[in-house]
C-alpha cells in the first residue's frame, strides 16, 4: 500500500501543472480544430492579450500595460533570435486572448507586431472536447 | 553476521511507520485536491506581412478573396454574417450561422477539383472593433475546416487574414 501510495504522489508531482497565475487568468476562446502542435516551435514569442489591453509576455514575465508600449519587448526577442541565427520570418507570434477582449484589441497587437516586421501569427484557442 | 532487522541479542527491531504514512497520506490528499483537468491548447495560423504587393498581385489575391464581415450587435452578440465573394452576396443570419459560413465556404473549396486552386483561396475577415474575440475564433474556425469525428478534420481554408479597420 505504500508503494502504491509512493506511486500516486509520484505521477500527481508529474503531472502538476506549473503554469503561471497569468495563464489561468486568461479563459481562451475554445474550439473543436485546435489541435497542440506537433513539435517545438522553431522561436515563438507568447503574447498574453488581457481584456484591460495589458500585455504580458510569458517567456519572461514581462508585463506592459498598453499595447503601445510593447515595441521595445519585441525588438529585444527579435534580437534574441538573430543571436541565434533565427531569421525574422521564422519567429512566430503566439496571441493568447482572453475570450471576450475586443477584437480590435488583438488587431492591434498584430499591427504592433507588423511594425516590427514580424509577420507569422498563430492564434491560440482551447481545444473544446464535445 | 549481523542479520537486517535484527540487533546483537537477535531480537526483531521494530520501526513505527505510523508518521511515514501520516505525511503520505496528507502528500496524496494534497495532490488529489489540487489535480486539475485542463484541456489542450493549440494554434490558428494567420500570415500577415506589412509589405503591399504589386496592383498585379493584389488583383490576382483579390480573384480568389472571400470577404466576411462580422458586426456586433447593441447586446454585444454577433450580427449577420456578411460574406462577398466576386459578385455573389451571401447574409447568413439565423443562429447556424457559423455553420452556414462553413458550408459556403466548403462548397467553394471543395467544387474546385484542383487542389491547387482550392489552396488559393484566402478569407479576409472585416470585423467590428467592439466584437469579443470568442466570435472571431469562430468564424475563423468556420473557414479554417470541417471537424468529421475521431480526430479527423477537412481542411478548408488555410490563408486568412484581418482587414486593417484600425481607427485612422
Amino acid at each position: 500500500m505504500i508503494d502504491m501510495s509512493f506511486n500516486l504522489i509520484a505521477f500527481f508531482m508529474l503531472i502538476m501543472n506549473f503554469s503561471t497565475d497569468q495563464h489561468r487568468a486568461i479563459q481562451l476562446p475554445e474550439s473543436e480544430l485546435v489541435k497542440p502542435p506537433d513539435g517545438p516551435p522553431v522561436f515563438d514569442i507568447v503574447l498574453t492579450l488581457n481584456q484591460n489591453a495589458s500585455v504580458n509576455m510569458s517567456q519572461f514575465d514581462d508585463s506592459v500595460s498598453n499595447i503601445e508600449l510593447l515595441a521595445p519587448f519585441l525588438k529585444r526577442e527579435i534580437s534574441n533570435a538573430a543571436a541565434q541565427d533565427i531569421p525574422i520570418d521564422k519567429i512566430d507570434v503566439v496571441i493568447r486572448a482572453h475570450k471576450e477582449t475586443q477584437t480590435g484589441l488583438v488587431q492591434d497587437l498584430i499591427a504592433k507586431c507588423q511594425e516590427v516586421q514580424l509577420q507569422k501569427f498563430k492564434l491560440r484557442a482551447k481545444e473544446r472536447i464535445e | 553476521m549481523r542479520i537486517r532487522g535484527t540487533n546483537k541479542s537477535g531480537n526483531d527491531i521494530k520501526l513505527d511507520m505510523t508518521s511515514m504514512i501520516d505525511i503520505v497520506f496528507q502528500l496524496l490528499a494534497y495532490f488529489v485536491m489540487t489535480f486539475k483537468v485542463t484541456s489542450m491548447e493549440g494554434d490558428f495560423s494567420v500570415n500577415m506581412p506589412m509589405a503591399t504587393n504589386s496592383a498585379q498581385q493584389i488583383m490576382e489575391a483579390l480573384d480568389k478573396t472571400i470577404v466576411v464581415r462580422l458586426t456586433r450587435t447593441a447586446d454585444g452578440n454577433v450580427g449577420p454574417i456578411d460574406v462577398d465573394f466576386g459578385s455573389d452576396h451571401k447574409s447568413f443570419t439565423d443562429e447556424f450561422r457559423f455553420q452556414r459560413l462553413r458550408d459556403y465556404v466548403k462548397s467553394l473549396v471543395l467544387q474546385s477539383n484542383d487542389p491547387a486552386t482550392a489552396s488559393s483561396y484566402e478569407v479576409e475577415f472585416d470585423i467590428d472593433r467592439d466584437l469579443a474575440y470568442d466570435f472571431t475564433i469562430r468564424a475563423v474556425e468556420a473557414v479554417s475546416g470541417e471537424p468529421l469525428g475521431g480526430g479527423r478534420i477537412v481542411t478548408l481554408i488555410e490563408k486568412i487574414r484581418f482587414k486593417d479597420n484600425r481607427p485612422r
